[in-house]
């Protein structure tokens, strides 16, 4: 395999596929696209027709198992992919959406609608059920989503086997198959029929989830996976995509039943239990979640291999299970994952909590404008009388400060002092016990986390938290996207648009592609920063920016701070290097044990005692 | 002071893939010395850290400890053995309480059939531990929490301590008082190897300081030489401006 | 209703298979908390050994045996389940638990692998003994000792209840006591800075398995002697009630394995009661969806979460 530097990204196209289109011509690229998924094409359609040795053996031909169980497992995994691959959370319990749409199906057409007409309903009622799960789980703890879908589908099919009008223990049997198509007819005789429209089914879903993927929505998601709490604070709407998420990933699961159903022509209960919900999960993780063609491979592999192995009969599960142990022990990304890898993400240096890469740049140092001197405005944030504990401590207590646009207000104060917890208030990731916080005006205190983020604040994290999988473009353009979805953005342009001029800002340009923790440390808080002013906010909330900064990293940053606020944002810096504060604030804010014990200008707050003491010891550093 | 050397590295380099985090380095501490390895962040002095812990395997060169090889051995037998790293962000072990924290120290030394640390002493040394015995370790503010890892080494009577970074995320008087804690330390003998950002309390604290920039040892000398050396006051020290 | 005049039946139906889920959730539990892993072959281990005091029984015909003769097979059959299931536990650790944390697996990687070993274990046994009920004759006769209101409580009866309780408080005093338990304590809090401290990890997962393999060896001979029955695949059920209580009490807690295994037994019991044999399972699986919507972290304070993929 040919070494090469693209990056993975959450929808990155099949990268053999990209070194091939670079060896050929290229003006030909097209040509060789359109020609290559051409022949793709055709000779999976000639599948079932073909008689391939090795894979064919004398107890089952390949064609017999392309729709069951290779072509609707491929449906099944694709579907759950979609949550367990591009939002983090899995699902015990995807044979509940399999047996909603089978089970949708086989009630319609046993009652006389032709089959063209359940598909719709069969996808709408795995749909809903996905909603329902989706919805479900926002209640529960993120985590335990597994262990909730998992009671779910297991409530399913008992249901499904208790109640007479599902059929009971017995199923429905006796489900027509589908109307002819032209000349095509779909009986046992001619099982090509539905091998083809299955592959159809199977294009189909493959083209949308792709779409999906590579759309706003799906870079959404992506940031979700890798940083939940991150994504929130840049604006995404988490809760609500995890639902859609669940909603639309169950929906293959309906297209599924509801052709198996007819293709079988028999369903019971027993089809429908963990045993499959495990299987498809297990496609997922063989063929490498998160890569669409990983997944199809992966429901391939599940469906093909125990069928193959069916000679050694009593032996089949054995050996699939010995499969899933040795696959996850050498090729823990998957079969296509491991293929396809490409330079992972350089591993934390330290045993503490910093990313860390070795090279180092040499950065521009931007120019050093004087200090902005604060200008009478009315605030663009006021924090009144707030007041957060936990149990009996006290983090914050009466604390009320403000933050004018085109100044910078610092916060200072010993560890422990409450200044990260002053932020997690501000950005609604703790609830005030007391007090308010005004947003441009506005009463936002108790508003969601990603209504304040799209209504106007943004920040960066004392701990970096990048979308470390996804490319340093995409982690700005989520932000972006984001504040784009409130029509909060300011002017015409794209959120792409936004987003590169963001890049060009700060410096990082020309490595818009490069996976975001492949970057020196310097640029990924700049990376971060940049992110934050995506949002367009009004108020930005820098927490120890400058921590693990060398001098010239400093030096810029300050800069960076100057001029963010002299494009009229407001913005409230947590720090604790003295001499950065001291440089670039118009406002200075000292806390001690959650109070505030010092307010102003920033040689006021030097020469004062109380602060003195408190702080910065008998010598000043400053 | 005795010549005895604790550990010694020879051209050592540490990959992650194809990336070289640390390439051909080469130092020793002597017993009862303070040396300390200065460098900006990604200069590769905490990889340095985590290669002699044994957390990364090294892919050149060696590392005698006591006169002994030291690849491949695994972290916890590094620590047992006596080269006991106070690591950086602190890690203490949040649900449990002060003095069991200290403990886990002390059953470290006992595993490796060593005395364990004289708990009063090192009480002395840390006097803002005492009142707080009994209180969860992750209840503790910063530099409360850097005392107490610092002491929990301690108990585990290592020959050779090695500290990354004590000073990050604390506050200026907090930092003061940590590394007056390491003055003390060291005038009671005890071996140090020492990764610091913070120059002036680093090369204040040191016998001897290795520079890092980009993986590589670029400047050596005593701890005073370095202080005064133009290169270091420019880079590090800023002059005044950070 | 049957549920009230038959009360302490149900409620000891409902306390006795809790006492089996005692094992299962602790194991689960257990491993969770300190390597922050599900292990779904933990059940089959207990099939494992289960299968084996098959054998044992099969070979000695312990129905023939004089009082004395009785006491020493049992005591042998719990020996020789409990030294199984250790020894399927611990090489299981080595040979495919730690490969796994050295590499930094994701948790959706060690579910797959531990399902795979699931099957694996599974299908040996059986393929050694069919996929047939097999039923077990208990070497010693299981007269009653005691009635409770009306609910006669059998020799195994006491038997399970006391294990699983001596189990239970075994394991937590351990925990909270003795310097490995809080060696284990220190890997679950940070595994880095428990290996900064002479703490070996791999010894301590060591430890950890073995200490499930006991409680996964005696409750796989209670299981035989409560049910005098089991066939290959009794594990997908255990594994799936088993999780479920260690779920309900708080994954990773241990005090709260064992309150969820009680409460999710009873619930089953008494859930089986009101609507009948048929819907006992659906019962239970509802209770904890709705109890999980109603308090997300579980009956008990939370743990730290799991299964992001």
């Amino acid at each position: 395999m040919k070494n090469h530097d693209q990056p993975a990204t959450a929808g990155a196209p099949r990268l053999w596929w990209a070194n091939m289109q670079r060896r050929a011509v290229p003006g030909n690229r097209k040509i060789w696209t359109v020609a290559l998924a051409v022949v793709g094409l055709v000779l999976l359609y000639s599948l079932p027709r073909l008689t391939i040795p090795l894979i064919n053996t004398p107890q089952v031909s390949f064609p017999s198992v392309l729709f069951y169980p290779v072509g609707v497992y491929v449906l099944l995994a694709l579907g759950l992919d979609m949550t367990v691959g591009r939002t983090g959370q899995i699902n015990l319990g995807y044979a509940a959406f399999f047996a909603g749409g089978a089970y949708t199906t086989a009630l319609m057409s046993t009652h006389g609608v032709s089959y063209y007409a359940t598909i719709v309903p069969a996808i709408l009622v795995s749909a809903a059920l996905g909603l329902l799960v989706g919805l479900v789980s926002l209640r529960v703890n993120g985590d335990y989503f597994a262990i909730v879908t998992l009671g779910v589908g297991l409530v399913v099919q008992e249901i499904v086997s208790n109640v007479d009008a599902f059929g009971s223990t017995i199923g429905i049997s006796s489900v027509p198959p589908p109307a002819p198509i032209g000349g095509l007819e779909f009986s046992v005789a001619n099982p090509q029929a539905y091998d083809w429209l299955i592959f159809t089914m199977i294009l189909a879903v493959c083209v949308i989830f792709a779409l999906l993927y590579r759309s706003s929505l799906g870079r959404a998601w992506a940031a979700i996976r890798e940083d939940e709490d991150a994504a929130a604070l840049m604006g995404v709407e988490v809760r609500k995509l995890k639902v859609i998420a669940s909603t639309i990933g169950a929906a293959p699961a309906g297209l599924a039943g509801s052709i198996y159903a007819a293709q079988v022509g028999y369903i019971s209960p027993e089809t429908f239990g963990l045993t499959l919900s495990i299987l498809v999960l297990a496609a997922v993780a063989l063929g490498g979640k998160g890569r669409i063609a990983g997944v199809v491979v992966g429901g391939v592999l599940v469906g093909y291999l125990p069928q193959r192995f069916l000679q050694v009969d009593k032996f089949s599960t054995l050996l699939f299970g010995a499969v899933l142990v040795v696959v996850m022990l050498f090729f823990p990304e998957g079969v296509l994952g491991s293929l396809q890898r490409t330079k992972g993400p350089a591993p934390t240096a330290s045993l503490g909590a910093r990313p860390k890469v070795a090279d180092d740049d040499a950065l521009p140092l931007t120019a050093v404008p004087p200090a902005a001197s604060a200008q009478p405005a009315a605030p663009a944030l006021e924090v009144e009388n707030a007041r957060v504990a936990f149990g009996g401590v006290v983090a914050l207590d009466d604390v009320t400060l403000t933050v004018e646009p085109g100044s910078v207000t610092s916060v200072i104060g010993p560890n422990g002092a409450g200044k990260t917890t002053l932020i997690n208030a501000i950005t609604g990731v703790y609830r005030l016990n007391r007090g308010r916080i005004v947003l441009d005006g506005r009463d936002v205190t108790g508003t969601a986390v990603s209504a304040r983020s799209q209504g106007g604040i943004g920040r960066t994290f004392q701990n970096l938290r990048l979308f470390a999988g996804m490319t340093v473009l995409e982690n700005v353009l989520v932000a972006a996207e984001a504040a784009n979805s409130t029509d909060r953005s300011g002017g015409g342009s794209s959120p792409r648009e936004r987003a590169s001029e963001l890049l060009e800002e700060v410096g990082l340009a020309p490595m818009a592609d490069t996976r975001s923790d492949q970057l020196p440390y310097g640029a990924q808080r700049r990376l971060e920063i940049a992110r934050a002013l995506a949002l367009d906010p009004q108020v930005v909330l820098l927490d120890e920016p400058a921590a693990g900064a060398n001098t010239a990293e400093k030096q810029e940053l300050m800069g960076l701070i100057r001029s963010i606020a002299e494009s009229g944002r407001a913005v409230l810096l947590v720090e604790h290097d003295m001499p950065l504060v001291m440089g670039v604030s118009t406002k200075v804010v000292v806390l001690n044990f959650g109070e505030v014990i010092a307010c102003g200008t920033p040689e006021q707050v030097r020469h004062d005692p109380a602060v003195i003491a408190a702080y910065l010891g008998t010598e000043s550093h400053v | 002071m005795s010549e005895e050397t604790i550990l010694r590295v020879s051209g050592m380099s540490v990959r992650y893939g194809p990336k070289v985090a640390v390439r051909d380095m080469s130092l020793h501490v002597d017993q009862g010395e303070v040396v300390t390895l200065l460098g900006a962040n990604g200069a590769g002095k905490s990889t340095t850290l985590m290669a002699l812990s044994g957390f990364r395997s090294v892919s050149d060169g060696d590392i005698t400890y006591r006169g002994k090889p030291l690849s491949g051995v695994a972290p916890a037998r590094v620590a047992r053995m006596g080269m006991v790293q106070v690591p950086e962000g602190r890690r203490v072990l949040p649900g449990m309480t002060v003095a069991e924290n200290l403990e886990l120290g002390a059953a470290c030394a006992r595993r490796a059939g060593r005395a364990p640390g004289d708990l009063d002493w090192i009480l002395e040394r840390f006097p803002v531990l005492v009142s707080k015995r009994d209180v969860n370790a992750g209840l503790l503010s910063g530099g409360e929490q850097q005392m107490l890892v610092i002491g929990r080494a301690l108990m585990a009577s290592p020959h050779l301590l090695l500290l990354d970074e004590p000073s990050l995320g604390l506050a200026p008087l907090m930092i003061h008082a940590v590394f007056d804690v390491l003055r003390d330390i060291k005038a009671d003998g005890v071996t140090m190897l020492l990764v610091e950002q913070n120059v002036r309390e680093g090369l204040g604290l040191a016998d001897r300081a290795y520079v890092l920039e980009r993986g590589q040892v670029v400047k050596e000398g005593t701890g005073g030489d370095l202080l005064d050396d133009d290169m270091i006051q420019a880079a590090y020290l800023g002059g005044g401006a950070a | 209703m049957r549920l009230f005049t038959e009360f302490p039946s149900y409620t000891l139906a409902g306390l006795l298979i809790g006492a089996v889920y005692v094992f299962l959730a602790l194991g689960y539990s257990l491993v969770y908390r300190v390597l922050k892993l599900v292990d779904l072959s933990y059940s089959a281990a207990l099939t494992v050994s289960m299968f084996v005091a098959l054998a044992l029984a099969g070979r000695w015909s312990p129905a023939k045996l004089s009082t004395s003769g009785a006491i020493l097979f049992t005591l042998a059959t719990v020996a020789v389940s409990v030294v199984v299931c250790v020894a399927v536990r611990v090489l299981l650790q080595m040979a495919m638990f730690q490969p796994l944390r050295r590499r930094n697996a994701p948790s959706l990687v060690v579910v797959i692998a531990s399902l795979g070993v699931y099957y694996v274990l599974q299908e040996a046994m059986g393929l050694w003994k069919g996929q047939d009920l097999i039923n077990y004759t208990l070497p010693f006769t299981n007269s009653s000792l005691f009635s409770v209101g009306g609910a006669s409580v059998n020799i195994v009866d006491l038997a399970l209840l006391v294990v699983a309780g001596a189990a239970a408080a075994t394991v937590g005093v351990w925990l909270r006591r003795s310097s490995f338990g809080k060696s284990v304590t220190a890997v679950a809090q940070d595994p880095i800075a428990a290996q900064l401290n002479g703490i070996s990890v791999n010894v301590v997962a060591n430890t950890l398995f073995a200490v499930t393999g006991v409680l996964g060896g005696l409750g796989a001979v209670l299981y035989l002697f409560y049910f005098t029955n089991t066939s290959y695949d009794v594990g997908l059920g255990l594994a799936v009630n088993g999780l479920i209580a260690a779920l309900l009490g708080g994954m990773g807690n241990v005090s709260g394995a064992v309150v969820g295994s009680f409460v999710f037994g009873l619930v089953e019991s008494y859930g089986g009661a009101v609507f009948g044999a048929t819907w006992q399972n659906v019962i239970g699986y509802a209770a904890l969806v709705v109890l999980l919507l109603v308090a997300p972290s579980g009956l008990i304070r939370e743990q730290r979460g799991f299964a992001r993929a």
